[in-house]
């Protein structure tokens, strides 16, 4: 079997181009050509695979020839997909983070090649990876949704297992309900794993926030700063959860505030008039006249000018928590800035913000690299 | 940039000697040249090979035939290239780059090319000619088709070249590139370094955010390179301390693990391997991958080296763990460092920085109000690093948080820990702050003889602590918690003599005054109260000095000062505690002088100063009772009326209640005041017109002395029946018109519950039975006012909703703990708990009612309680001491005596005294019999205990008396009684009259 032959590569070619025509629908990215390798045979050879794959079989055809055959897809060894040019084209464009351009080609693709994630040797990897980065990059919640529920039908536990956290976090994030709860607060997840650990904290903190539980949902949106790796998928939406829930702690402080200025207002508006009462009173014993009524003393107090004698609440820009959200959102503005949440991020940076960091930047002293 | 080592080539020359077809003298020469030639190279004596091409090229040369040449010129191609390769193998740059050139222009559609080409890259490099070099490589980038892995080797040179020339800008992108799309985990590894060199060379640290998310969502190269760890952890060190956080937590974050860094050097080396086997396995190996070859094999020793490196490099994890949570810290994100130092507890729990991470978290937790991983932390950094600098201070530290939890018994424990353990003695500004918080507490604890000796440690011990004189104030102050207050003022005045400019001079000069007021020295008081206001006219405590002096006053007698002190109370003090608190013992001053228009004038001026601010309805009511007292009932009706309608719906509003009470009695009392002196006057009247008729003239004048004595009594007690029998029609009559008035208000609500509710038990109070409501929601339990919510609690409880019920008392006693329904409220939701079984949290409750209010009626009934459930528990004797109790308190006296006595006797019997069990059940129907319930049972307890004595005929005796009283014989226990009499054995049942029956 020559790999190089004019057929194959016209094959791959033309479903490049039908791809690039049709809009990658599932059923166009057949045939599928690959390298396979079966116990049977001492050398992998060259296959076109045809149409999805049905009972754990898949109908394959030698290069140039119409007959296809069913092979069970527990008999083969290693598969090697040779990726068409718009699918490498796609998971360059994932590389540039030009995630939009990837998403359709890439879908289409991985939908036909998952099944055979469970062939022993495969690169089936590459592309499902890539696909579910740019759908995360892009929150595409929708075809998460379907690309993990797809995983988690595979008769793979380990993916299975992620894909039903991942579910459940999808839920989490729209919203959730007592399920997702009990589901993340089960002993069943893995607090020493990666991933399902970095889900839970998330779909934690998602739901302390719904209740404006602003510190508990930090305390578990900080374990994802904290100890994640910033390489990891989560980490840009834990920049944006946590910048939001300072920003709602930052609300809640001002609130604090401004209620302790009305207080305080109240209370010198209620010493104004108890001055203003004996004031009046006095003048009336020495006059000789009734003393003032209710409405007399509140006619002789001057509302406004002991409100101006209470220090204003300073702006929210002076509010420690609200930096600190102005850090996490610039920070992530800056970080991630093709992704979902980094422009979510980019959205809440104040202006200030952008200067006064630009300025941070730009003016500390650089270490000395020739150590 | 490119290694020169030595390269064992495997040349395989496909040589055809058969090409040059037919052959003449010279032609054999150039034929047996390119045979030695061919060998020279298959054997890598390339030396040798190059004058040997050089024959055969020459004789190329030399040919004139068209024909022959056109034929050779594929070999002349091939000849040229295998010199040029042969000089390059051999080291002859400076000859292979003009020869490589020449090629690169003879044959620009050669296949050799792209090879031609890197091998004046390579021979451009070796020999330092930089720009040639970048130039060299830019043409083959952008005009040579090369497959992806090379093009990544051809990439990372010419920024690897750029960096040489010092054009760092235009090196970055490439290395970007190359750590983007390069395949090769080698390439990747020295594409992120060298990113990193570049940005700091470039002192444009915004670039390295640009590196994120080139590794997001992938292996980082950062896994595979020592050196970026380290040249990041230095560089990060740096940018800290240059106050760049945000860059310098993004190279922390960019950081590997020194384990991961190990595996994956080992991956580097086994890709490394398997390139340099797929490369050498490919025809014409050496001539075709020379370039790639001679990059795979120095990264390979590369790589190597490095991998030695992080064998013995030492482990860098536990620093950059810290490194990250001190960043973290300094950048406020303080729950972020928790857990950064957290997760360093649990991976270097011995570590060098594990003492600074567990006072860091402990004192994070405390800062953020996470009480118990405060404690945890801190504790656990005083159990396992006792002598570390900040020991303690965490100790200390531990002593605020269980403080501010009200936790005085483990504030005490980890004091008293730290002191036995020598953490906190080994400095005096240490040992002097925790022996002061040691008394701190026990005083918190009323513990006040300790407390004394623990601020006289600090004053003996630790003179110089700054602690010292603070400890001699409360140690003085202290005092006065015990009721010692002539000890008190001896310590308060020695304390100003010794300190007079303490910070606690102001606040000993006060409670001086206080003290002397607790000892009774009422002149004493009024002269140091006065001395404190001259001394301290600026102090915060002056309104509360004056409130004092108003009581001493008033308890002098001197009522008119004490009017004036109170008055004064206000214009010196922000507190409105304190000014209602004056107001209103003004008030009481008053209406003990039955100073009545006064009063009015007092209150009505508190209305005027302080509006809703104040407590307006309480107030109201103070009023009404000048009003009353003056006889201005419509004033007062009209008063209470109004202020009931303006804070009716305000469950706050705690007068309310108490006025509307008021307002029922007021109006039902006048209605029948009215209504009778009416009808007397109408009888007066017409008695008067009927006497004064001659008729009745006549008939009077007929009577004699004594007849006419009789008919005036007999006339008096008429009139009198008459007017009695009024004011009872009367009285029918008011409850109907101040049911039929609040029922015409109710029926005008709004829907305001509160208002709604509290209109509903004014009518009840009236008398209307059917004002309750049909049902009661949990929305009107979360409405209602005090005096409502416990009639709610009440209806709740006949209603059989005992949640609701409690709910309703649980509301008293959270929100309006400072009522006349407080206590109340405790102990009926006290007697729920109780009947559900709760006895714990029952007891809890009649404690509470014990301590706090200890005067209250209801506080007797709490008693009974206690002692019931210690009777459940079976603790008879302790039962029996609160029922003791309950009849000592003459304030208790009532249905709560016999109830008292009769448990007394049951928790006696109990405990196996049947004799003086009996005492006590006698006692209560001798002297409680109008106490049916108690007399009966105590009747039937005293029966059963001479059954029990074996006095069989006084038993009988005992039923037949109890059962000779019809109210009685009529309760369970006569029920049980007569049982019981007919169980005895018939010589015991007759009476001791009757002779026995033979």
């Amino acid at each position: 079997m020559n790999p190089r032959s004019p057929n194959s590569i016209m094959r791959i070619a033309l479903v490049a181009f039908g791809m690039l025509i049709c809009g990658a629908q599932a059923q166009e990215v057949y045939p599928l050509s690959a390298w396979i390798k079966i116990p049977a045979n001492k050398d992998a050879f060259k296959v076109e695979i045809h149409e999805g794959t049905r009972n754990g079989q898949a109908k394959m055809a030698l290069p140039g020839q119409r007959q296809t055959r069913p092979v069970r897809i527990d008999t083969i060894e290693k598969i090697s997909f040779v990726y068409p040019p718009a699918v490498n084209e796609a998971l360059e464009a994932v590389e540039r983070r030009e995630f939009e351009q990837a998403g359709d080609v890439l879908m289409a693709y991985s939908d036909a090649i998952l099944p055979f994630s469970l062939i022993p040797e495969n690169n089936v990897a590459r592309i499902v990876d890539q696909y579910e980065h740019s759908l995360h990059q892009r929150n595409e919640g929708q075809r998460l949704r379907e690309l993990y529920t797809k995983l988690l039908r595979l008769n793979d536990p380990v993916a299975s297992r992620r894909a039903e956290v991942w579910l459940a976090y999808l839920d989490a994030r729209e919203g959730g309900s007592e399920n997702t709860q009990d589901f993340f607060l089960d002993p069943a997840i893995r607090a020493d794993s990666g991933e399902e650990f970095f889900l839970q904290q998330m779909a934690l903190c998602r739901s302390y926030m719904t209740t404006e539980a602003y510190r508990t949902a930090i305390d578990h949106s900080a374990r994802v700063i904290s100890l994640g790796s910033i390489e990891n998928m989560l980490y840009p939406e834990a920049l944006h959860l946590s910048a939001q829930c300072y920003d709602g702690l930052a609300q809640a402080e001002q609130e604090r505030l401004n209620n302790v200025r009305s207080e305080t207002v109240e209370k010198e508006v209620l010493l104004e008039r108890v001055r203003v009462a004996l004031e009046l009173e006095a003048k009336a014993d020495k006059d000789g006249t009734p003393p003032p009524t209710e409405q007399d003393i509140l006619d002789a107090v001057d509302r406004n000018a002991v409100e101006a004698r209470i220090p204003p609440v300073p702006p929210i820009s002076e509010n420690a928590f609200a930096h600190i959200a102005q850090r996490l959102y610039f920070f992530n503005e800056r970080v991630f800035p093709s992704t979902y949440w980094g422009t979510a991020s980019r959205k809440q940076v104040w202006q200030e913000t952008r200067a006064a960091s630009e300025k941070d930047l730009t003016t500390f002293v650089p270490p000395d690299t020739t150590k | 940039m490119f290694h020169s080592g030595k390269i064992v080539f495997v040349v395989s020359l496909i040589w055809a000697s058969a090409a040059f077809g037919q052959t003449s003298g010279t032609e054999r020469e150039a034929a047996a040249a390119e045979m030695r030639a061919d060998a020279a190279m298959g054997a890598g004596k390339y030396a040798e090979a190059i004058p040997e091409i050089d024959i055969v090229l020459e004789y190329i040369r030399s040919v004139q035939n068209e024909a022959q040449k056109r034929n050779l010129v594929a070999k002349a191609e091939k000849l040229v290239f295998y010199k040029a390769f042969c000089l390059v193998a051999t080291e002859q740059f400076e000859e292979a780059v003009p020869l490589l050139d020449r090629f690169a222009s003879l044959y620009p559609r050669s296949s050799q090319l792209k090879t031609a080409l890197t091998l004046k890259i390579y021979c451009l490099s070796s020999l330092e000619r930089w720009e040639e070099t970048r130039d060299t490589l830019g043409q083959v980038l952008k005009n040579i088709r090369v497959p992806q892995d090379e093009r990544m080797e051809l990439l990372m040179a010419f920024a690897e070249v750029n960096r040489t020339l010092g054009d760092h800008e235009a090196a970055f992108p490439h290395f970007g590139t190359v750590m983007m799309q390069a395949r090769d985990p080698s390439l990747k590894m020295n594409a992120i370094s060298r990113m990193l060199d570049t940005i700091l060379h470039l002192k444009k640290t915004e670039l390295l955010y640009e590196m994120i998310p080139m590794v997001q969502g992938r292996v980082s190269p950062a896994e595979y390179s020592l050196q970026f760890n380290l040249q990041a952890i230095e560089a990060s060190d740096r940018l800290a301390e240059a106050g760049a956080l945000s860059p310098a937590f993004v190279l922390l974050k960019l950081c590997k693990p020194i384990e991961e860094i190990r595996v994956g050097l080992n991956e580097v080396e086994g890709y490394l391997t398997d390139r340099l086997e797929e490369l050498q396995s490919q025809e014409q190996a050496t001539t075709r991958n020379l370039y790639p070859l001679i990059a795979v094999q120095s990264r390979l020793a590369q790589v190597e080296a490095e991998r030695e490196a992080a064998l013995s490099a030492f482990d860098y994890n536990e620093g950059l763990q810290y490194r990250i949570a001190q960043l973290l810290a300094q950048m406020d994100m303080l729950y972020e460092s928790y857990w950064a130092y957290d997760k360093l507890l649990k991976d270097y729990p011995t570590s060098e920085n594990a003492p600074i991470a567990l006072y860091s978290t402990s004192s994070i937790a405390a800062e953020l109000g996470l009480t118990e991983r405060a404690i945890e932390k801190g504790k656990e950094l005083l159990n396992q690093f006792p002598e570390f600098q900040y020991s303690p201070e965490t100790a200390l530290n531990l002593a605020y948080v269980y403080e501010q939890n009200q936790d005085i018994e483990n504030m005490l424990g980890v004091l008293q820990d730290a002191i036995d353990r020598n953490i906190v003695t080994r400095k005096e500004r240490d040992k002097g702050h925790a022996f002061f918080l040691m008394g701190y507490a026990n005083l918190f604890l009323d513990d006040v003889e300790t407390a004394g000796l623990w601020f006289d440690r600090v004053r003996t011990e630790v003179p110089k602590s700054r602690h010292a004189v603070d400890a001699r104030y409360w140690a003085a102050y202290s005092l006065m918690f015990t009721d010692d207050y002539p000890e008190a003022i001896t310590q308060l005045e020695a304390f100003l003599a010794a300190h007079p400019n303490s910070r606690y001079a102001m606040d000993a000069t006060y409670r001086l005054a206080l003290a002397r007021f607790g000892s009774g020295d009422l002149e004493g008081t009024r002269t140091a109260a006065e001395a404190f206001i001259k001394a301290y006219p600026d102090s915060t405590l002056r309104g509360e000095a004056h409130n004092l002096l108003g009581d001493v006053y008033g308890a002098l007698g001197l009522l008119d000062e004490a009017l004036d002190a109170y008055k004064l109370v206000e214009v010196f003090t922000s507190k409105p505690g304190q000014v209602h608190s004056a107001v209103f013992n003004a008030g009481r001053i008053l209406e003990a002088d039955a100073r009545w228009p006064d009063l009015i004038d007092h209150f009505q001026r508190y209305l005027n100063r302080y509006g809703e601010d104040g407590f307006y309805t309480r107030a109201v009511y103070e009023m009404g009772k000048g009003y009353k007292n003056s006889g201005k009932t419509d004033a007062v009706l009209e008063l209470y009326w109004e202020t009931f309608q303006r804070f009716a719906n305000d469950p706050n509003a705690l007068g309310a209640d108490m006025i509307l009470k008021d307002y029922v009695k007021e109006v039902q009392e006048k209605y029948i005041r009215e209504t009778t002196g009416e009808l007397a006057n109408d009888r007066a009247i017409a008695r008067k017109r009927a006497d004064s008729t001659p008729e009745a003239q006549e008939a009077w004048n007929q009577l004699s002395r004594e007849e006419q004595t009789a008919e005036l009594a007999n006339r008096e007690r008429r009139e009198k029946r008459q007017a009695e029998q009024d004011r009872i029609n009367a009285t029918e009559q008011a409850k109907q018109h101040v049911i039929s008035i609040l029922g015409e208000e109710l029926r005008q609500g709004d829907d305001l519950i509160t208002r709604d509710l509290r209109l509903r038990y004014a009518m009840m109070l009236a008398g209307d039975a059917t004002s309750e409501p049909v049902l009661i929601s949990r929305k009107m339990v979360e409405a209602g006012s005090p005096d409502v919510l416990l009639w709610l609690g009440d209806l709740l409880e006949q209603r059989d909703n005992l949640a609701l019920a409690a709910l309703a008392y649980q509301r008293v006693m959270e929100d309006f703990p400072d009522t006349p329904a407080t206590v109340t409220s405790y102990v009926k939701l006290g007697t729920l708990e109780f009947d559900q079984g709760n006895l714990d949290r029952a007891m809890d409750l009649f404690t509470t009612v014990y301590e706090n209010y200890p005067t209250s009626e209801w506080t007797g009934k709490a008693v009974i309680r206690m002692g019931d459930i210690l009777f459940r528990q079976e603790q008879y004797e302790e039962a029996a001491v609160r029922y003791e109790e309950v009849v000592l308190v003459r304030e208790w006296k009532g249905p709560l005596w016999p109830e008292a006595l009769y448990k007394n006797g049951l928790s006696i019997l109990r405990g196996g005294d049947t004799t003086k069990a009996f005492a006590y059940f006698q006692r209560v129907y001798v002297l409680y019999a109008s106490h049916t319930e108690w007399a009966a049972r105590a009747y039937l307890e005293s029966g059963k205990c001479l059954e029990l004595l074996n006095r069989q005929s006084e038993a009988a005796q005992t039923y037949r008396e109890m059962l000779k009283n019809p109210a009685l014989a009529d309760t369970p226990a006569g029920i049980q009684a007569t049982k019981r009499l007919s169980m005895l054995p018939a010589s015991a049942r007759r009476p001791a009259h009757e002779p026995p029956k033979s």
